[in-house]
């Protein structure tokens, strides 16, 4: 006799006895049981069978712990998504997060879980917030055993994979290449880190099957990728959100009061302030928001978040405060204290500026360098300066900056009518990119997704052999590829039964669809061609004669 | 993709909450499955795929079905399938082979004697092992499937309805009951589908026809390039490494060097009836030939045979230069090309055609009516036909080649072979062959002495040993399959990466760790491994490095 653990996916086999007890324990106590068993079994055998089933217990077989509760959530009309490399402890502690990009997939995950639900790798397996589980799931499973890991998904019935690009390039690969499931990735950071973030976002664009996807909140990305790959069509654009009701104008006075509280200088209630809040280190502009307050000695210059600069600039212009880094409840009542929010960055990374967008929806005009996705999210609700972008990165800057130009921008913003009116509409701006609506794009794309997936079509795997080929007219010998004309059902698709012959190239591309995407396939034809467009045209060619076949 | 039928491991199939499991009871592992999959474990070990197909196609659509097919193949076979079935021949067994039909579809383009040599090949093999050829109807009259009946060779096209080309229940057929596939076509890619999706031991036969020439070096080169560890291409001579020897190219030489190593090994001869190949009456042999060419005048004059070598145009000169040399002397040549009318013919040149295979009906008596036949071997010849004139106690005159082995020679007088040394193409010694034709026709004690030679190395020969020779070679392949594990190689992927450094984009390839650890080339070796042979993947590579130390180096590190 076999128990089958659904759960744990094992077999364990059990006498009669064990049997019966497994079944009755979800009715009856340990006495009653007993008691109950009495009539057919001694004690002793009784006590003997609960042992052994307190040892499958112990190896979470068979019974499951009493204090957790099925991470299956039956309804049928919400999407479900598995999200990897989210973390528990954001759920429990959100003031625990502090880079932007988990901010955002934070908040992408919590406003998800609204319309969808939201599963991450957990300890434990239980739901921690509405919508929100963790399942006993994680990379590392997949790494060991793709088939277990799989069939846990399916279990929970998951319809896609979020999933966040870091700069390690490791981490999303293995489910590219094992799970059959749409992905979508959102890319926060598309270059930086010497190169490798664009090395990432590379690798797993070459990765991408057609119902995979890559997100990332401003048009940037994709504008800047289409230097790097022919196809953007994969690169979506859904912009972070902010929480308006968090993220909103206070009475300034009160705000600044304070702040004045926090470090202790009087200046900030007298003077019109201009605020920076990010890491203060030279890609995000801190040299240059120095350089702005030594222009501008009549203004304030307030700095927080985490201060990065190298010891010899500790001596900071007497009219630029640092103003610390403070926990994220109390940023709201940072941006209220800013009077202009002056954002330099030049950052590689940059793509959108989840602090700007804050600092808009507090009322707070900003100026911003046209760079990357900056533009995007201040729109006509600020004022945007000149910038030059490098033509390729240097360390982890991507662009340059004037001072003068800033200097000009938030001049225009020193006249008061200009001011209110722009934070106005800096705030009209911002609620409008909620993370509800980043929430649903998401759901959306899911969906599209999806159907993208459902409707593939089974190209054939042609077999292909390469050998060579004596030419006795030129007495020489040729590399050929032989499309065999046979599927792995035996079938053979086309007229000719003895094969036909192709170029290495086109061989090449033929075996390798068969494990590899599109894309992948196209690198490869790059490298031997060392040309992208005769890559292209093979690719092209190959793919839409399996397509005629499919 | 898995392939179907299969016998199922002891596993229990079932449903909880509208999902479905397999609990397999000898692991003790569970497996969520789909309910497609469900369906498929239900019939998977009485149905093939298509019959699977068929089955559920009012169920599911076909797409589905290939999937679950191909998820069972891909994740789960061992989970739940038993092992496909080895092939190790037990001794008392007798092996089964299976013959595709591109030996009769090319028939017409064979010679008659290759043609004849397959028959008596079939037949011997018939003797020793359980023989299942591939034969469309249309391919053969009544009398000769009548014919290779008696033999007990058996028809696959009696087991299934339709042959017309590798269908799921043939293949199911060889890989389930055959322990070998022997390739007899001489079109050099009519079989290379069979070297993919079975695990059945080729066998791969290269003759030594002279009218195949590009056709056999390439047959040769393709089926060597898909052969794995347990294949074999089998020449019925070492003729063809003389003849890659003419083709300046690296590939080929290694090759030639393989093929000089399993002489002996993988070289299987043909064989000869010397029941019906024995020396004949000379005179009435003269008589009978003198007949054949309608010339009686000849039969003044001593008869010496001429079995043409492969490219009998380049032996005309020869042929001339000998005729001229010796006018008391008729040459008969073997030979259905040189014979054509625009040839200018010497008045002692007389050539005899073998088209039909039922002209080779009179081949005891024309051999027997030569004094002694030259072989000018330079780039081979038609094995059977020296075995054949050596069989009816003719002796030889041959050129030193890999075309002859040894006990061969030691039946014939031997002319060094050499090359042209700006050509390399060999040369023949049309002065060297004159002169060792006046020794033999002077001595006719040294011919004598070597017509007995002759008759006792013919009787080495018999069909029956070349078919002995195919069962220890196939029992050989099978007992090399069960041993050699395919390596499994993890996947690799590709993608381009931005170079910093030189501000360009370039393609590298990725272990599953995610590292551009490795050139496209090495990427490239690994993935193509998985579904083709190291001689394919050392090909590509030499194509693309265009360094054939390079490839080698990339390959030695990948294989075991």
């Amino acid at each position: 006799m076999f128990i089958a653990d659904l759960d744990r996916f094992r077999l364990v086999e059990v006498n009669q006895i064990a049997w019966e007890v497994v079944e009755l324990s979800s009715v009856l106590e340990t006495e009653e049981l007993i008691a109950h068993l009495n009539q057919t079994y001694s004690k002793e055998l009784v006590l003997e069978t609960l042992k052994l089933l307190a040892d499958f217990q112990d190896n979470r077989l068979i019974f499951c712990p009493p204090s957790q509760t099925s991470p299956l959530v039956q309804d049928e009309n919400r999407l479900r998504i598995y999200v990897p490399q989210g973390k528990e402890a954001w759920f429990a502690d959100p003031e625990s997060i502090s880079t932007g990009t988990n901010i955002a997939l934070y908040h992408t995950a919590r406003s998800l879980s609204k319309f969808a639900n939201i599963y991450l790798s957990g300890e434990t397996e239980g739901e921690i917030a509405p919508g929100i589980h963790t399942v006993g799931l994680s990379g590392n499973e997949l790494l060991e055993s793709p088939r277990r890991f799989n069939q846990k998904l399916s279990r929970l019935e998951v319809n896609g994979i979020l999933a966040y690009q870091n700069h390690r390039t490791s981490e999303l690969l293995p489910f590219f290449c094992n799970v059959n499931l749409p992905i979508v990735v959102q890319n926060h950071a598309p270059r930086g880190h010497a190169g490798q973030a664009i090395n990432t976002t590379l690798l797993h664009h070459a990765l991408m099957r057609p119902f995979d996807a890559l997100t990332s909140p401003s048009d940037s990305v994709a504008k800047f990728y289409s230097k790097f790959v022919s196809d953007t069509r994969q690169f979506h654009t859904n912009p972070n959100g902010v929480d308006a009701e968090i993220f909103k104008p206070m009475n300034k006075s009160e705000a600044k009061a304070a702040i004045t509280e926090i470090v202790q200088d009087k200046r900030i209630e007298e003077k019109l302030t201009v605020g920076f809040l990010s890491r203060f280190q030279p890609e995000k502009g801190a040299h240059i928001f120095i350089q702005l307050a030594e222009m501008h000695p009549e203004l304030l210059f307030l700095v927080g978040g985490r201060f990065l600069l190298r010891p010899s600039f500790q001596q900071l212009p007497d009219n630029l405060i640092y103003v610390g880094f403070l926990p994220r409840k109390q940023l709201p009542t940072l941006y209220n204290a800013f009077d202009i929010y002056c954002f330099p960055s030049m950052a590689a990374e940059e793509t959108f500026g989840l602090t700007l967008l804050e600092a808009m929806a507090c009322g707070v005009p900003p100026v911003v360098p046209r760079f990357d996705g900056l533009p995007d999210v201040v729109g006509d609700a600020g004022v945007i300066v000149s910038a030059d972008e490098f033509s390729e990165d240097m360390a982890g800057l991507a662009a340059y900056v004037s001072p003068a130009e800033l200097s000009k921008g938030i001049t225009a913003l020193l006249e008061k009518g200009v001011r209110h009116e722009l934070g106005q509409k800096a705030r009209d701006r911002a609620v409008t990119f909620t993370w509800d609506n980043n929430a649903k794009r998401l759901i959306q794309l899911f969906k599209e997704l999806n159907q993208i997936k459902e409707n593939q079509r089974t190209l054939p795997d042609l077999s292909v052999a390469f050998v060579p080929h004596f030419d006795a007219f030129q007495n020489q010998v040729e590399n050929r590829a032989l499309l065999l004309n046979l599927t792995a059902f035996l079938e053979a698709p086309l007229q000719l039964k003895r094969g036909y012959i192709q170029t290495i190239e086109e061989g090449l591309a033929l075996t390798l669809l068969k494990r590899h995407t599109p894309r992948q396939v196209e690198a490869v034809l790059t490298h031997i061609f060392n040309d992208t467009s005769e890559a292209a045209k093979v690719i092209e060619r190959v793919q839409n004669f399996l397509n005629t076949l499919a | 993709m898995i392939r179907l039928p299969r016998t199922l491991q002891k596993i229990y199939t079932f449903e909880k909450d509208n999902v479905w499991y397999v609990a397999n009871l000898q692991t003790g592992d569970v497996l969520q499955i789909d309910s497609v999959t469900a369906d498929i474990l239900a019939l998977c070990d009485t149905y093939d795929n298509t019959g699977v197909i068929e089955k559920l196609g009012p169920k599911y659509s076909e797409g589905q079905i290939l999937e679950s097919l191909k998820a069972l193949g891909d994740d789960v076979e061992t989970l739940l399938f038993e092992p496909e079935q080895n092939s190790v021949l037990t001794t008392k067994e007798k092996l089964r082979i299976f013959i595709p039909h591109g030996f009769m579809r090319y028939k017409e383009i064979l010679s008659p004697t290759t043609n004849v040599g397959i028959y008596n090949l079939l037949a011997a093999l018939a003797r020793y092992a359980e023989v299942f050829v591939e034969i469309d109807n249309d391919d053969l009259a009544k009398e000769q499937r009548d014919q290779l009946t008696a033999l007990g060779i058996q028809f696959v096209s009696d087991l299934f309805e339709s042959t017309a080309s590798l269908t799921h229940a043939l293949n199911r057929f060889i890989v389930d009951d055959c322990h070998g596939i022997l390739a007899l076509s001489p079109h050099p890619y009519e079989e290379l589908n069979y070297f993919r999706h079975n695990t059945v031991p080729i066998v791969s036969r290269i003759y030594s026809d002279r009218n195949l020439r590009e056709s056999t070096i390439n047959k040769l080169l393709s089926h060597q390039a898909l052969c794995r560890t347990f294949d074999g291409v089998c020449p019925d001579t070492p003729w063809i490494a003389d003849e890659l020897s003419l083709i300046k190219d690296r590939r080929t030489n290694s090759l030639r060097s393989n093929l000089s190593r399993i002489e002996g090994g993988h070289t299987i001869s043909n064989g000869v009836d010397t029941s019906v190949y024995s020396p004949q009456n000379r005179q009435e042999a003269r008589e009978a030939v003198a007949s054949i060419v309608e010339e009686n005048s000849i039969l003044d004059s001593p008869f010496v045979g001429i079995l043409n070598g492969f490219e009998p145009q380049n032996s005309l000169g020869m042929i001339t230069g000998l005729a001229n040399l010796h006018k008391d002397v008729v040459f008969i040549v073997f030979d259905s090309i040189l014979g054509q009318e625009h040839y200018q013919r010497p008045r002692n040149v007389f050539y005899i055609d073998i088209k039909q295979p039922e002209d080779t009906v009179a081949l005891p008596w024309v051999y027997s009516a030569c004094e002694f036949i030259v072989f000018p071997t330079v780039i081979g010849t038609s094995f059977s036909m020296v075995l054949e004139a050596l069989a009816c106690g003719v002796p030889g005159l041959a050129l030193i080649s890999t075309a002859l082995t040894k006990e061969l020679t030691a039946a014939t007088l031997s002319v060094p072979l050499t090359r042209d040394e700006t050509t390399g193409k060999f040369v023949i010694p049309t002065a060297i062959i004159s002169e060792q034709i006046n020794k033999l026709l002077g001595n006719p004690e040294l011919r004598e002495t070597l017509s007995t030679k002759a008759r006792q190395v013919a009787e080495n020969y018999s069909w029956d040993k070349t078919a002995q020779r195919f069962v220890a070679l196939f029992t050989e392949l099978n007992t090399k399959k069960a041993e050699d594990a395919i390596p499994k190689y993890p996947d690799v992927a590709f993608a381009p990466y931005y170079d910093k450094g030189q501000n360009t984009v370039r393609t590298g390839a990725t272990q599953p760790d995610g590292f551009f650890k490795q050139r496209v080339e090495e990427g490239l070796a690994q993935t193509l491994l998985s579904n083709h042979t190291p001689e394919e993947v050392r090909m590509v590579l030499q194509y693309l490095l265009q360094d054939a130390g390079k490839a080698d180096r990339i390959l030695s590190t990948l294989l075991p």
